[in-house]
């Protein structure tokens, strides 16, 4: 009998927890389909008139085609600048390895204010860069390298190190050795590396905020609508699809992992 | 089988070769001449350096000092994918991302061979592995002895100088093992192309090879033909490690004479005669020894049964003499009785089939 009241309690738990953490995001989908102008309860009617609304304000879309471009470019260049730094760190013994290690990952500890007044410095006093989506992109490389490098590492260090060996004993150069055997098993990795990097891209705001120029990603021309109460329901439909945008992608990426996840031990028998 | 000359042109030369990892000694001075076409073994408990030999010798590892030349060839600064050897990896390194036909025909795409004599090549390799119509299964639907033959089919594909083998066989369950060894030696024949076998398992390294280089903490203690490590070992480790070792303690009654007793039995050994104390240890395979009295054998033991083991064509009986417990192996036969544990009985030896070993 208590061990039934024992679990039922935690089924109970179990429920709360997920509608603490999903009960909030749902909300969007919910009231961009809702006629009235202000998400609030009771919900008035149904209409796909946001949506419309949405397509139609070109700043919004212009915002977000930025972060998509700058989001796209950071994943592809934080990956592939990863990809050498981690096979080093995975493969050899360097001295100094652990060192290298902490100061990658020091932006992930560091407030990203601090790091974005620090490059706001650097880039306008030092460098006379002025400020635009590159520098945006650069920032957010920066903070992007340390989930990339620890997505790598994890799968770089499952392989069986005679692989190489094998693949080196059979002809290959280093160089063919990487192209032929070592990227195409650290696929999954990189796939992972690439979504990673988009993602925290995507969504960063303090960083975009202190080094954008005129043009803007999403976060912050969100932001900057949140003043228009008549914004508001256009925002929700933009948020609803780009939910449904992440899940897919969160989908995509669990099945690679899976799939990667079979073949991770190449050496079992 | 007569061992293949080794005294002309050695395929294999190794000329002092050390290897220190950090303060550690992984091979002390390694001097060893391998022949052309020889199924050579090298045999040692784990961590003896055996399989960092053969790790220099493909050029994965670098010896710290001395010299190494293959077919001739002086390998020094020469890197793994320029060397005239492959090598079968213990863990067999199948590349998984490949099926069966990539996996082989792998190191055939450095080659600059035509596409169709590449494609003949591995076809050619997968009969020679009796690997026929499996080219197209992928890496993870393969059995332990299938991979096997994977790895064996992508090295000798290239048709390399020398074969290198890291513990093919220790993978696989004990029926499949035997199987392979005489398969491997066959194929080796068949091939003629130099292997270097590596193995922990003095068994198999016996029944395979040409010549075994019998290795300890880092140093080869012996080289020589299966018959010669066996029958005349060159060190006390030799004589443990290769075989069954029956051990005899002995009283010295005439220092300098080589004259002994064993349990209570006098005996004359010359070779015990340099011995310092009062004790040596002498060294009996079971084979040579005889339960009972026989009229070959110039010396009879007293001995006590302690246990027996029925192994179906073999009888292993284990007796103690003077306090020490031997084993000795006969031949079951019908109609000989299987000796009652406890009982009485006698073991017969000839004297010069006794090994002296150095006193504890």
């Amino acid at each position: 009998m208590t061990f039934l009241n024992r679990f039922a309690g935690l089924r109970l738990y179990a429920v709360l927890f997920v509608i603490f953490i999903y009960g909030p995001v749902l909300l969007l989908p919910l009231f961009s389909l809702d006629t009235g102008l202000y998400p609030t309860f009771p919900l008035k009617g149904l209409t796909l008139q946001h949506y419309a609304e949405m397509a139609a304000n070109t700043s919004m879309i212009e915002a977000l085609k930025n972060s998509l471009t700058v989001a796209v470019i950071v994943s592809a260049l934080s990956t592939t600048v990863s990809i050498p730094a981690a096979l080093a760190l995975s493969r050899y013994r360097l001295p100094g390895a652990a060192a290298v290690l902490g100061f990658m990952s020091l932006p992930l500890l560091i407030p990203s204010i601090v790091i974005a007044v620090a490059l706001l410095i650097i880039l306008l006093k030092f460098l006379g860069v002025a400020l635009s989506l590159w520098t945006v992109g650069a920032g957010h490389v920066l903070i992007c390298i340390p989930f990339c490098m620890s997505v790598l590492m994890s799968r770089l260090e499952g392989f069986d190190p005679s692989l190489e060996e094998a693949s080196r004993d059979l002809g290959c150069t280093g160089w063919q050795t990487f192209w032929r055997l070592t990227l195409p098993l650290a696929m999954p990795g990189v796939i992972s590396s690439l979504l990673m990097g988009f993602v925290v891209s995507f969504d960063e705001f303090v960083i975009a905020f202190f080094l954008s120029g005129t043009q803007t990603t999403l976060p912050i021309f969100l932001f900057s609508q949140l003043r228009f109460p008549d914004k508001l329901p256009g925002v929700l439909a933009l948020g609803s699809l780009i939910l449904a945008g992440s899940a897919v992608l969160v989908v995509l990426a669990e099945l690679l992992r899976r799939r990667g996840a079979k073949s991770a031990n190449p050496g079992d028998i | 089988m007569p061992a293949p000359e080794t005294t002309v042109a050695p395929m294999i030369s190794l000329r002092n070769v050390q290897k220190r990892f950090g303060d550690h000694f992984a091979l002390h001075d390694i001097s060893l001449d391998i022949g052309a076409g020889e199924f050579f073994s090298l045999l040692g408990p784990s961590g003896c350096g055996k399989t960092t030999l053969l790790r220099i010798l493909a050029g994965i590892e670098q010896p710290t000092s001395g010299s190494l030349s293959i077919g001739g060839d002086a390998m020094a600064g020469v890197p793994a994918n320029r060397r005239p050897t492959n090598m079968v990896f213990q863990s067999y390194a199948i590349f998984p991302h490949l099926n069966v036909e990539e996996n082989i025909g792998y190191g055939l795409r450095n080659m600059s061979i035509p596409r169709t004599e590449a494609a003949a090549r591995v076809a050619e390799a997968l009969a020679l592995v009796k690997l026929d119509g499996l080219g197209r299964r992928n890496a993870d639907q393969l059995s332990g002895g299938q991979r096997q033959r994977v790895a064996l089919a992508r090295a000798l594909v290239c048709r390399p100088k020398v074969l290198l083998l890291d513990e093919p066989l220790s993978a696989l369950d004990k029926n499949l093992r035997q199987d392979m060894q005489s398969e491997l030696r066959a194929l080796q024949r068949a091939v003629g192309i130099t292997f270097v076998f590596v193995t922990h398992d003095q068994e198999e390294a016996l029944a395979m090879s040409d010549r075994i280089a019998v290795m300890n903490g880092g140093r080869i203690e012996q080289v020589g033909q299966p018959a010669e490590i066996y029958d005349q070992p060159a060190t006390a480790f030799v004589a443990s490690f290769v075989g069954t070792l029956n051990r005899l303690t002995a009283r010295v009654t005439e220092r300098g004479a080589g004259h002994l007793t064993v349990a209570g039995v006098p005996l004359h050994l010359p070779a015990a005669a340099s011995g310092p104390g009062a004790e040596v240890t002498l060294a009996v395979r079971p084979e040579t020894l005889r339960l009972g009295r026989d009229p070959e054998c110039d010396l009879v033991l007293p001995a006590r049964v302690v246990e027996v083991q029925f192994l179906g064509s073999i009888v292993r009986t284990r007796v103690d003499v003077g306090g020490d417990v031997i084993s000795l192996d006969s031949f079951n036969r019908p109609g000989s009785p299987v000796p009652a544990i406890g009982s009485s009985a006698e073991v017969s030896l000839r004297s010069k089939d006794v090994i002296v070993t150095q006193a504890p």
